[in-house]
């Protein structure tokens, strides 16, 4: 844990609660975005990331000062993101409804950039469609978030072999998709 | 290596994450096998497309109003105390307390359990105030009966025990 991270959870802690908003602001950002490719929904994205900041702050006692925040904070993460999905899943199974489908987060007033946003989120979303929920998992926080094999494993509480076994599997699938459909990123022509 | 094995490796490759000497032999075999290294080729070409594609994708954020309201609600939240649980990964100390209720279950079994029960799985029941005594109007022989039964089966097995037998009319 660097010594920013670990002055200002003290200060949390001994009650300057002032302190909280410089430590999690690194934070804002990735952890939206993890949030969105994870949940694949702007609103739900949201949720599960403000659910991650409070209960950051509500649990921080339980901390420890000499581990990495970072993979503390990205395990409530992970964790959040799993519980909203499995209430998700209940909620659709007993409406009998279609998944939310996914809308912009990003891109600003720019209508053009806007549609181009779109047009990449899409295509990586349709990437990510083909990997089981722990493919995903893996995938996001070792390929795209760029996080080693050992914090991916502690972040996802399994073991670092299965973190080898899965990744292997979500690149290959990764890259059927890519192939399939977008070939024109492997130097084909579509 | 050969194909199989390589097929499984490659995919690790292309992220760095094989030890050196196992990434010299897959690179080796690649120089063979032209469809090995176009597996390679292309898992690495996907693995970069996909990360230039989260790289272009606007990163998304919280609108201002919106940040605000997420720091208000967290000041408004109350701080849990510190659990004693805290600094304990849940493994070890589900590991630990299973440990400790097989123990405990255990030794409670294990002293139950007295230690002729524990060398036989019948039950023995003697004297039995039911079982018939040969010859005990007369008198001329005075038979103990002891009873054992199989928990198992339900076999049950008498056993009579005449202490005044001398074995006169065997063996001839």
């Amino acid at each position: 844990m660097n010594e920013r991270e670990k002055t200002l959870v003290e200060r949390v802690l001994s009650g300057d609660l002032s302190a909280f908003e410089p430590l999690i602001t690194p934070y804002r950002k990735p952890l939206l975005g993890l949030a969105y490719r994870i949940a694949r929904n702007s609103e739900d994205a949201k949720e599960v990331a403000q659910e991650t900041f409070l209960r950051a702050f509500k649990y921080l006692k339980n901390f420890n000062v000499e581990k990495s925040f970072k993979s503390w904070i990205y395990q409530i993460l992970v964790h959040a993101a799993r519980n909203y999905r499995n209430k998700q899943v209940k909620y659709e199974t007993l409406m009998m409804s279609e998944p939310v489908k996914e809308t912009a987060v990003a891109g600003g007033d720019d209508p053009e950039r806007r549609h181009d946003d779109e047009e990449i989120r899409s295509r990586l979303m349709d990437c990510l469609d083909v990997l089981t929920p722990r493919e995903k998992e893996v995938f996001l926080l070792r390929d795209i978030e760029e996080m080693n094999i050992q914090e991916t494993a502690k972040i996802l509480r399994c073991s670092a072999i299965s973190v080898r076994v899965h990744l292997s599997a979500a690149r290959k699938k990764i890259k059927e998709r890519i192939k399939d459909r977008y070939p024109e990123y492997l130097g084909r022509e579509p | 290596m050969n194909c199989k094995k390589s097929e499984k490796y490659i995919p690790l490759l292309a992220g760095n994450e094989l030890s050196a000497t196992k990434a010299a032999k897959v690179r080796a075999h690649l120089e063979k096998c032209e469809a090995c290294l176009r597996e390679a080729n292309e898992i690495e070409g996907a693995l970069k497309a996909a990360k230039t594609l989260a790289r272009l994708e606007g990163a998304a954020d919280w609108s201002e109003s919106e940040w605000r309201h997420l720091l208000r609600s967290i000041a408004a939240t109350k701080m849990e105390k510190k659990s004693v649980w805290a600094g304990l990964s849940l493994k070890p100390a589900l590991a630990g307390s299973l440990a400790l209720i097989l123990i405990i279950a255990g030794a409670f079994l294990f002293l139950r359990k007295s230690p002729t029960q524990l060398n036989t799985r019948a039950t023995l029941q003697v004297p039995s105030q039911n079982m018939v005594k040969p010859d005990q109007q007369n008198g001329k022989q005075d038979a103990q009966p002891i009873t054992i039964i199989s928990k198992e089966t339900g076999l049950k097995i008498i056993w009579f025990y005449n202490k005044n037998f001398n074995g006169e009319g065997y063996g001839k």
